[in-house]
């Protein structure tokens, strides 16, 4: 399948479940909250050598349920911070005038990831990689044994889509006619099983 | 010249008893946190129980609902870790929001609150100087071979609250999220070193002693205010031994 993916540079060509992106210096906008490296910390105990048995302190704040290992859950703010990076682009960010996500792109696509959250179709055994796309829009590729599909967001905000079959067919939606939502959940779980 | 003190993150957070998370009005909670928050989330958490999540448009902020718990944890950009004012002034305006959120759960009463501050002083000092700084703000002896030092001090503040303090060196890899523990962690490859000091501060006092005391929105003010001032006053000491 021809995607976007070999049009850009290799610093926006992550998924999901790879460290997050290394976001250059010039995409560190004064506004904007830009992913952290990953660290490990410490050196005396790996997670599996933590004592099982915890204390309660009476005197500290009983630590709220902790999602750090809620794996959707950590692919969704992953996927949401994406989106606001994607829309922080500043104009020409490819060299050939492309521009960040429109209002209407951004506002689609974070509907979209809620979604798909919903559906446990942000898992991170189901790699997504998500680039974004020179004329305002955001793009969303799976591969799986059903085959490959792309899933694009355009600048209005409207949903497309291209499927290449695990047999070497090729279904695409049509320009005019924007793929509805339960459509296109359909399609991705045909595609990621 | 003092060691530069980055502000990492903030979690304001009020308890409860037995909220019912699955009675939450989605619909009336999205026009609630309109504007700063995507609409929620529902999943069940790692103990299986439901947790509602709001995740702001940036996601460097979410407010997490529990039966027990609701949480503003926000990690704060390179810019603002900088100005504490300015973390202090975000998590501020939206304790209103907290509370807002809270009507909507039929919880049956607010039983306390609090807040943890999370800072970063960094260093180039290797880590036995490192550990000699925190060594020297509490007057200790650790002895020669120091490596690594954590100390935690707690106090009882107006007879209702705690205000807990952690210093602790730390040495950061830039290995993967998910490292095997045979990767090695070699001393002079850390990226980063330093100090970090973590702040509870919180009204748990005064509900443990059966004190009653209410959790209005003027309280969480108040303890988001002794934290952020706990936290400035010990990340100086610290930063003033770190030159």
């Amino acid at each position: 399948m021809v995607t976007i993916a070999s049009r850009l540079p290799e610093w926006l060509r992550v998924s999901t479940t790879e460290a997050r992106m290394n976001i250059p210096a010039f995409w560190n906008p004064s506004s904007g909250f830009p992913s952290v490296p990953n660290v490990l910390e410490g050196t005396q105990w790996s997670e599996t050598l933590r004592p099982r048995v915890s204390e309660a302190p009476s005197n500290h704040l009983a630590v709220p349920v902790s999602l750090d290992h809620v794996s959707s859950y950590q692919a969704l703010i992953e996927v949401i911070e994406r989106i606001a990076a994607y829309a922080d682009l500043p104009d020409d960010w490819d060299s050939y005038g492309g521009v960040g996500l429109t209002e209407h792109a951004r506002k689609s696509a974070q509907n979209f990831v809620l979604e798909l959250f919903a559906e446990n179709l942000l898992n991170a055994g189901d790699t997504v990689d998500i680039l974004p796309v020179p004329t305002g829009g955001i793009q969303f590729e799976w591969a799986g044994i059903g085959g490959e599909i792309e899933v694009e967001i355009d600048h209005r905000g409207d949903v497309h889509s291209l499927i290449e079959h695990a047999d070497g067919r090729y279904e695409a939606s049509s320009s005019d006619t924007p793929v509805p939502w339960p459509a296109v959940r359909d399609q991705i779980r045909r595609i990621v099983g | 010249m003092a060691a530069d003190v980055r502000y990492i993150g903030v979690q304001v957070s009020i308890f409860y008893h037995n909220a019912d998370v699955h009675v939450f009005d989605q619909d009336q909670m999205t026009d609630v946190v309109l504007g700063k928050y995507l609409p929620p989330v529902l999943f069940d958490g790692p103990d299986g129980y439901p947790v509602r999540a709001m995740i702001s448009e940036h996601g460097n902020s979410q407010i997490i609902v529990t039966s027990s718990s609701i949480s503003l944890n926000a990690s704060f950009s390179p810019r603002w870790q900088q100005q504490s004012e300015l973390g202090r002034q975000y998590v501020g305006e939206r304790v209103g929001l907290l509370f807002g959120i809270v009507s909507g759960l039929r919880a049956t009463a607010l039983i306390y609150a609090g807040t943890t501050v999370e800072t970063r002083i960094t260093s180039t000092l290797d880590d036995s100087d490192i550990a000699r700084a925190i060594e020297d703000v509490y007057g200790g002896r650790f002895g020669d071979r120091l490596t690594d030092l954590a100390v935690k001090a707690s106090e009882v503040v107006d007879g209702n609250d705690y205000r807990n303090v952690t210093v602790h060196n730390f040495r950061s890899f830039a290995a993967g999220p998910q490292a095997p523990p045979q990767i090695k962690l070699e001393n002079a490859t850390a990226s980063e070193r330093g100090v970090g000091v973590s702040v509870d501060y919180n009204s748990r006092y005064g509900y443990n002693e059966g004190r009653n005391a209410p959790v209005t929105p003027e309280d969480v003010s108040r303890i988001i205010d002794g934290a952020f001032s706990a936290s400035a006053e010990m990340s100086r000491r610290v930063a003033e031994r770190l030159t």
